[in-house]
């Protein structure tokens, strides 16, 4: 009997899966190895910058001969974060705007156009779109500006945003919005008292994943923003931004500016990982205790 | 006239094998000593509800009269909450739902121009198959139908939901603990916090869509005593698949069931003492004796 139980098919089928267990574990792996070895090798290479001098100074210019450090990135580190900050204002009411409209009125003609537009928006190379901001802004105004990279970010950012928050809300149940329309709810005081609330996290998910994306980008920042190695606040003229100095001093023949591009490179890498970790914090699924 | 209780007379000997809970026979007792035709509150004409091109209910008129429970019974699929969401105009919100014939509210056309659905869902409360609070405090889940196109003041409308909450038999349970959330409640007692929200905005009827098919036994009862509270205040329809459930609860019951080309029609309506005693279709008898369905 135990012989007609445990048979040839048997051990077979045990081989296989151990053999398939084998095969996506080591895929798994395969496709870790880039992210390890680019954390590694950016901490390895950026973590010698790390200084206070480095957070808290500005771009310093290098005479040879003397031992100066080339100051710090702080202009860069404004920059990222007025440029982002400003892009964040206008792309988050757009995206969810838009996300509400696809998620409730699902099914006409304007929302599947705009879902398809919406697509096409989020595969568009960012330095096509840097190139379009360029000719519609910089061009006209004669001037580079962090304003212009604003709006290129801001091109990049309102498709994820939309994405993620029409997903969201589909996830509200259909149930939740008919209990308030039967309480003779408007339907756009049901969107906003009750299923945008249930969705607010899953939003924020989006909104920083969309701001962690735009602060890594450089292609269109370099065509709008240009670089600056001043301090400054202003949005209308050319500024600075983490991505856009790490690239640009890396085509630079001082060794002190080079690791500094590493330095920077290891401050962006740490604050897109902060935001991701922040949003798996975020979106975890709270205990019902 | 087919849907009203005119006097009823008890006709012999209950021949089912359905036994009447002490509610029914008080209600019928009630109805009987009333001995008047009572008025309609709500009423369909001709109602017919399409999907696109699938008709889901053809042709239904039935009348409900006022501060009575009238239960839609019927198989899965006869089409029981189609009609009932038609009533409240809740197929508005869906775009391949279209209704013909007419619902009239007191007299007056709920499908007539110019008459929004608002104004009729204020006047109509819905409770659901599943107890849906919001994602909000028990508090919050009564007030939300006072947010809205009432002017009342903070007092006020904490009096609505202090009133609301007793009206669902609910208030002593919940009143040191109106700030938690609403889901964290039991089942039924969600459920009569849907009660409780659907009576603060004070409406006139109540319709409730299989309203126990989600709760436990003991949770049930509670609901179908409230119901036999609730009614004599206001009209209440009521979905079931549970045909003791509308043996109990119900004054009249219509019977409906699934058409040769899967619409929904009515069968049978009458005083539920009669259709469960003596029912004049045959249709009605295989259902209720439970030959089918």
């Amino acid at each position: 009997m135990a012989q007609a139980i445990v048979g040839r098919r048997y051990r077979r089928r045990v081989l296989v899966n151990r053999l398939m267990l084998v095969l996506t574990v080591l895929a798994t792996v395969i496709s870790l190895v880039p992210l390890v070895l680019i954390l590694v090798y950016v901490a390895e290479q950026g973590i010698g910058s790390l200084s206070i001098d480095f957070l808290t100074h500005t771009f310093r210019p290098i005479s040879f001969g003397t031992t100066s450090t080339g100051g710090g990135v702080l202009h860069a580190i404004v920059g990222t974060v007025i440029i982002t900050g400003f892009a964040l204002l206008l792309a988050v009411p757009i995206g969810i705007m838009a996300g509400v409209y696809l998620s409730e009125y699902p099914g006409n003609a304007a929302s599947t156009a705009i879902r398809f537009c919406v697509d096409v928006l989020s595969a568009m190379p960012s330095i096509v779109v840097g190139v379009t901001a360029y000719v519609l802004i910089v061009q006209r105004v004669k001037s580079f500006s962090g304003f212009a990279g604003s709006v290129a970010l801001v091109v990049l950012m309102v498709p994820i945003i939309t994405r993620t928050t029409e997903e969201i809300l589909r996830l509200v149940p259909q149930t939740s919005r008919e209990a308030a329309i039967a309480l003779g709810a408007p339907k756009w005081r049901t969107t906003l008292t009750i299923v945008l609330p249930m969705a607010l996290s899953g939003i924020a998910t989006g909104v920083l994943l969309a701001f962690a994306r735009a602060a890594g980008e450089t292609a269109p920042l370099l065509v709008t923003v240009l670089g600056n190695n001043n301090l400054t606040y202003d949005l209308f003229g050319p500024m600075q931004a983490l991505p856009l100095l790490a690239y640009r001093y890396t085509e630079q023949p001082y060794t002190v500016l080079n690791q500094q591009a590493w330095g920077a490179a290891f401050l962006l890498v740490v604050i897109v990982l902060g935001i991701n970790i922040l949003v798996r914090i975020v979106t975890r699924p709270r205990s019902h205790r | 006239m087919e849907g009203m209780p005119m006097t009823i007379k008890p006709r012999g000997e209950p021949n089912l094998a359905i036994r009447f809970g002490a509610a029914t026979t008080r209600s019928l007792n009630e109805i009987a000593k009333a001995g008047t035709v009572s008025t309609i509150k709500l009423e369909t004409r001709h109602l017919s509800v399409k999907y696109r091109d699938f008709t889901a209910v053809r042709d239904i008129s039935l009348s409900f009269p006022e501060r009575q429970v009238s239960a839609l019974i019927g198989s899965s699929g006869s089409g029981k909450s189609t009609l009932l969401r038609a009533i409240n105009r809740m197929h508005d919100t869906n775009p391949a739902a279209s209704v013909e014939g007419q619902v009239l509210l007191d007299k007056q056309p709920v499908y007539g121009a110019h008459v929004d659905p608002i104004v009729i869902r204020r006047r109509i409360g819905m409770v659901f198959q599943r107890p849906n609070p919001f994602m909000k405090s028990i508090y919050d889940n009564v007030a939300y139908g006072l947010t809205f196109s009432t002017k009342l003041s903070k007092r006020e409308i904490h009096d609505r939901v202090e009133e609301a909450l007793r009206g669902a038999a609910l208030w002593d349970e919940v009143k040191d603990r109106l700030d938690d959330s609403a889901l964290a409640l039991s089942g039924g007692q969600q459920q009569r916090i849907c009660i409780a929200r659907a009576l603060a905005v004070q409406p006139e009827a109540l319709l409730m869509d299989e309203p126990t098919s989600a709760l436990d036994p003991i949770a049930t009862l509670r609901i179908e005593e409230l119901m036999r509270e609730l009614v004599k205040r206001y009209t209440i329809v009521i979905v079931t698949h549970n045909m003791q459930q509308a043996a109990r609860v119900s004054d009249i019951t219509a019977f409906m069931t699934m058409g040769s080309d899967r619409a929904g029609v009515l069968v049978e309506v009458g005083p539920t003492s009669r259709i469960f005693t003596n029912p004049t279709d045959p249709r009605t008898e295989d259902y209720i004796t439970g030959r089918v369905g």
